[in-house]
């Protein structure tokens, strides 16, 4: 992958690895209130 | 029309990469219908297909996401990224049946026609718990129809790499579409800790691995001081034979080989997809893209003929035992 493509690459892991577990835990949070 | 369709060339190595993904998905299938109606005699035989299909696509999904990361942190997994292509279409036949037969089950039989009752049956944007998770299904389903309907060479060449890469990240987009999907529907009515407990690690080993892959990565992607014409590398003895040394000059990643007592200096990004050349080693005097075989000559970084693709090659130097590498491409 050329450089622009990696570091894009790697920005979107970063949100995905914050936001995602963020949705998870709500959406067990929502389930059991 | 430059580009023509060739069907797709079957080797031993393709074949047995199929059969296992058809044998894996059977069995899981089998196993997982098997299992469903022991513990839940009252289910239907489409209730269990539909959940058979939906966990074993996002089951392979995770599998597809885990191997790049893999590969970048162990060489050892790099057959596995060979024909990944073949499980993401795959995953996405999987997809298509769960999608098809939940529009039957859930959409088919009512005085509307089943996509509009699919995108008006529920409209909770505003509610977590009621959310209309499916409508994420079939967003997701459209990417994962996208990828797999452009994952033959010929698309590749079509669209070209880059654009054809960017298309194929679509994937993060539908997995985090599918975790919305899952998480605000299936674990809303199932109880039992086993899918909660299985999700959640699933998304620990892919993020975690991603995160992993990332951080080992990064600082090789940091430009080497620039003052002269010529870039250090470091010593030629830490270079193994028929292996590559990889630095960063200016904006783009050049792999330094070492091969025959001499040493050749080319673009890192393979032609094909976009491969990392400097991971790849030299076989019969070409170097070897690691991630689908494309092989390149190292004096000149043009493919062996017929093939006509050709990579930025770079002067080299090497004195008093270190290595150094002109930072302007040869014309």
């Amino acid at each position: 992958m050329t450089r622009p493509l990696r570091r894009w690459h790697r920005r979107v892991w970063v949100a995905l690895s914050i936001l995602l577990p963020l949705l998870f835990v709500a959406a067990l949070w929502v389930r059991e209130s | 029309m430059s580009v023509q369709y060739q069907a797709v060339l079957m080797n031993p190595q393709k074949r047995a990469y199929d059969l296992t993904i058809a044998g894996g998905v059977v069995a899981y299938l089998a196993v997982f219908a098997g299992a469903g109606s022991l513990l839940h005699p009252n289910a239907t035989a489409e209730t269990l297909l539909i959940r058979a299909l939906g966990t074993g696509a996002f089951l392979l999904l995770h599998i597809i996401l885990t191997i790049g990361p893999l590969c970048r942190l162990d060489r050892r997994f790099l057959p596995l990224l060979y024909n990944r292509r073949h499980l993401g279409v795959t995953m996405f036949v999987l997809a298509l049946g769960h999608g098809a037969f939940s529009l039957v089950q859930f959409h088919a039989l009512g005085d509307v026609d089943p996509l509009t009752s699919l995108f008006s049956s529920n409209t909770r944007y505003d509610s977590l718990a009621q959310f209309p998770f499916q409508q994420l299904g079939f967003v997701a389903l459209l990417i994962l129809f996208l990828m797999a309907a452009t994952s033959h060479d010929f698309w590749l060449r079509m669209l070209g790499a880059p654009f054809w890469k960017r298309l194929h990240m679509l994937v993060y987009a539908a997995y985090g579409l599918l975790v919305g999907h899952v998480a605000l529907g299936a674990l809303q009515s199932e109880r039992s800790p086993v899918l909660a407990g299985v999700m959640g690690l699933g998304l620990v080993t892919v993020c975690g691995l991603h995160v992993a892959a990332a951080l080992r990565e990064s600082p090789v992607d940091e430009p080497a001081p620039v003052e002269e014409e010529f870039v250090r590398v470091g010593p030629l003895d830490a270079i193994p034979e028929n292996r590559a040394q990889v630095i960063t000059i200016g904006a783009e990643r050049v792999a330094v080989f070492r091969h025959d007592g001499k040493v050749s200096a080319l673009s890192n990004v393979c032609k094909h997809q976009g491969g990392p050349l400097g991971e790849g080693r030299i076989v019969g005097g070409c170097i070897t893209c690691p991630w689908h075989g494309y092989q390149y000559l190292p004096e000149t970084g043009a493919s062996p003929p017929p093939f006509t693709e050709k990579v930025d090659t770079f002067d080299t130097r090497v004195t008093g035992g270190q290595v150094y590498v002109c930072r302007r491409a040869r014309k």
